[in-house]
């Protein structure tokens, strides 16, 4: 497989993954693809929409690996991937885990809280020393907006981006992007979410998901919506007015407070967690009011549409941000999203594997 | 001492009122004339681009000693002002220990004297014990031991209630209060200003309000204790949002006796330059004044979260920058000041919200208000004032010395170029603070001389 420059859309080619086969050689190396233009994944918002294609069609080809009996392929053997996380994490920690081993990588985890960063040690000098010891790749999730972009100017090898503060998540909304066109795709078309309502419902203030996913659902052609009380919602109406990514790029993001109106004939919604923490900060009165006005239930999920696709990206709150029997419901895709993570950064940690030399 | 021969320059007089083409004559660090050419004699001066104005005075600057030597000495910021044109400077009191007592005082004193520097080191004092915001400190006898006002800068004064007393206490002894104006509770963790850049990058919001509410209640303050105290002054430091000079621009309408400044970042410098934009405040708007896209090709142009980039208050929006422009232009913003405040690569090499606030500012002043006036947002003479009679007016007799081009006093001057550029590198920066963001940037008025009481503070060796 593989893109053409210009944008067009993928064909099939040798040396790639085949995403119709089960041919274990077809993943002995990473393909060099030329139209992958990034050294690392920090974010989603400088990715073409060629680029997120490729993600997606080697996501397919990822995913039918996960289905064979012995779901590894050789494609990283050899090649040491170090997974530096400063944040507590279960589901993305491990799925890069899983995803790494799948791809036969030697994978070191360190945990920040019981690494030299407990004594004081820099995030450069940590970089540097992981870099030292023979990692090639760099799985790395931060608490400060913008430290992998720290990380990726003194780091030789890939940065991957595992989540940093407030700022972007792009595995998540990758993998997010993956499970709707699982659901709402129909092929290979660019802009399979034109006409979708699609709701981002929660603390959009504080929420790397949502910066990501705001960027790829309207890149992915959704009307997109975003909605949460008002002190969660700062600064969201002045980018919407903008444009999602810079000015005139067509997209159409509505940022409101009034949920009826946002979840009234929605074709996804996207409910994100609720720390407890808001209410210290003022911005919140009580988890309790929040999940009365807020919450996801299957009263307010009636206004959407027949079917509407309920996601999360974890860890929940039942109860909360989300009511257990929506969560556990025949329309949520939120086992889907923990498998397809797994196939999503398989793709990814492939795709960069082969980006020798590229830029940021 | 110095002597001097200067013929066909272009004079800036603002103490005068006065420009234009004319010669200066400096002998044994007296400035012994001025002459102001007319004429024939006074055609193309202009274009050659040297400039002589008085030296320039700055009202805010970190030296860093006592305390964090590393980052800068006072030996190093004084050969950094001389660099930058200026001849004095006024050191904040956030030192380590602060600057709360004469001991300290003397000590920064003995030192400026040791340096060697014939820049003049003022000194603020602590407002209060440690910069804790708590207990008053000893402002009488600071006065006596000569300081020129009194900061907690780095922090706002944290109470109204110790603001009172401060101005109260400080008046009495006919010396401003300089505030750093901020709501401490709006602006908790806050990396950038509120607004899309901060979004889009995930950073925490300083909302521009935080800035506007604690200048408010200075004022309230301010005017509450005039009656009991009509000699208090208050000047307000690094305001950056146009709501605060509204508030300072009705107050001196009223007749309060506010004064305050903007810096040079504040005025050219835009928050889309954490996002990786390289332009100018007056070139991320169009005609209109409508925010142009920085995520617009090829204007995002750097790697973003520069952690040099991390200054409080935060850089702006344009429409802020430009507000601070306008307000320097109608006299509400008094005087430009650097917050000059230099750091080690250890507190600046690290994630963006964990950086020191500040940037390093004395070399780059004149260079960024000259790219101000080679577009006509700022007229130099402007420019010069807001560097030399602005910031007297704010320090008054504890200057010490007279201001403008005066002949008969001793000499303390700038000569500059204002048509041959430098490019802004470590090599040629005398700070140790090398955490400016305009490393690598060409700038214009490179300064060809600095002449302070009489003596040679910095000379352009090419």
């Amino acid at each position: 497989m593989d893109v053409d420059p210009a944008g067009g859309p993928p064909t099939t080619g040798p040396g790639t993954p085949d995403p119709s086969g089960g041919d274990p050689v077809a993943f002995a190396r990473p393909p060099a693809t030329s139209s992958w233009r990034h050294r690392h994944l920090l974010d989603v918002d400088v990715l073409s929409w060629a680029e997120i294609e490729l993600v997606l069609r080697t996501t397919d080809a990822m995913r039918e690996v996960l289905a064979r009996p012995i779901a590894k392929v050789p494609a990283l053997r050899g090649t040491n991937v170090t997974i530096l996380f400063y944040e507590a994490s279960t589901r993305t920690r491990v799925s890069f885990e899983v995803a790494a081993k799948n791809l036969s990588a030697d994978v070191v985890n360190i945990a920040a809280s019981s690494s030299s960063v407990a004594k004081g040690e820099s995030l450069v000098d940590t970089v540097r020393t992981i870099e030292a010891l023979g990692a090639r790749m760099l799985v790395m999730r931060h608490p400060t907006s913008g430290a992998p972009h720290l990380a990726a100017e003194h780091f030789g090898g890939h940065v991957l981006n595992g989540g940093d503060g407030w700022h972007a998540h792009p595995t998540q909304a990758l993998l997010d992007l993956y499970t709707l066109r699982e659901r709402l795709g129909t092929g290979a078309e660019e802009r399979f979410l034109r006409g979708r309502k699609v709701v981002i419902l929660g603390d959009i203030l504080h929420s790397r998901v949502a910066r990501s996913n705001i960027w790829t659902l309207s890149a992915a052609g959704a009307d997109l919506w975003l909605c949460g009380p008002a002190t969660l919602l700062r600064g969201f109406e002045a980018w919407a007015r903008r444009g999602v990514h810079g000015a005139a790029d067509g997209s159409r993001v509505t940022v409101t407070s009034d949920v009826a109106a946002a979840l009234r004939d929605a074709d996804v919604v996207m409910a994100l967690r609720i720390q407890r923490e808001r209410m210290a900060g003022g911005l919140l009165p009580s988890l309790r009011e929040y999940a009365a006005r807020y919450g996801l239930t299957a009263a307010r999920l009636a206004e959407a549409r027949p079917g509407a696709l309920v996601m999360h990206p974890g860890p929940m709150n039942e109860g909360v941000e989300i009511a257990a029997d929506v969560a556990a419901g025949p329309r949520s895709l939120i086992t889907d999203q923990v498998t397809n993570g797994v196939a999503v950064r398989m793709a990814l940690l492939y795709i960069l594997a082969g980006a020798e030399g590229a830029g940021r | 001492m110095t002597d001097l021969d200067i013929s066909r320059a272009w004079l800036v007089d603002p103490a005068a009122g006065r420009e234009g083409p004319g010669e200066i004559v400096v002998r044994g660090g007296i400035l012994a004339a001025v002459t102001w050419l007319e004429g024939v004699e006074a055609e193309g001066v202009d274009d050659r681009g040297i400039v002589v104005a008085p030296g320039f005075i700055d009202l805010h600057t970190h030296l860093r000693e006592p305390g964090n030597e590393d980052a800068e000495t006072i030996a190093s910021g004084l050969a950094a002002a001389a660099h930058g044109g200026f001849t004095t400077v006024c050191a904040m009191a956030n030192t380590k220990p602060a600057a709360d007592e004469p001991g300290v005082v003397a000590l920064v004193t003995a030192a400026a004297r040791a340096s060697g520097s014939a820049v003049t080191l003022l000194q603020y004092g602590a407002v209060s014990v440690g910069r804790n915001g708590e207990t008053l400190a000893a402002l009488g006898e600071l006065a006596d031991s000569g300081v020129v006002g009194f900061s907690d800068d780095g922090a706002p004064v944290r109470s109204a209630a110790l603001l009172r007393s401060a101005l109260l206490y400080a008046g009495m002894a006919g010396l401003p209060i300089v505030d750093h104006p901020e709501d401490p509770d709006q602006t908790v963790g806050a990396e950038a200003s509120e607004g899309v850049v901060a979004t889009v990058l995930g950073l925490r919001g300083w909302p521009r309000s935080a800035e506007a509410s604690a200048v408010a209640r200075d004022l309230a303050v301010l005017a509450d204790v005039l009656e009991d105290e009509p000699r208090a002054r208050l000047h307000l430091t690094h305001l950056s949002t146009s709501g605060a000079l509204e508030l300072v621009r009705a107050a001196k309408a009223r007749g309060l006796p506010v004064t305050c400044d903007v810096t040079p970042h504040h005025l050219a410098l835009t928050d889309e330059w954490l996002a990786g934009a390289r332009r100018w405040s007056w070139e991320a708007v169009d005609g209109d004044g409508e925010p142009r896209d920085p995520w617009a090709d090829g204007v995002l142009v750097a790697p973003p979260y520069d952690p040099i980039l991390r200054v409080n208050p935060p850089l702006r929006a344009a429409d802020d920058a430009l507000a601070c422009l306008a307000a320097l232009v109608d006299g509400t913003a008094d005087a430009v000041a650097t917050d000059h405040a230099p750091h080690t690569v250890v507190d600046t090499e690290v994630e963006f919200g964990l950086a020191a606030n500040g940037m390093s500012g004395l070399e780059t002043a004149l260079g960024i208000l000259l790219a101000g006036v080679d577009v006509g947002r700022l007229l130099l003479g402007t420019a010069i004032a807001a560097l030399t009679t602005g910031p007297a007016r704010v320090l008054g007799s504890r200057l010490g010395r007279p201001i403008g081009l005066v002949e008969g006093a001793p000499a303390d001057l700038v000569v500059f170029d204002r048509k041959a550029t430098w490019t802004v590198s470590v090599a040629k920066l005398a700070t140790r603070g090398r955490n400016s963001p305009l490393l690598g940037r060409e700038l214009g008025g490179r300064v060809l001389a600095t002449i302070a009481g009489g003596r040679l503070a910095y000379e352009d060796r090419g």
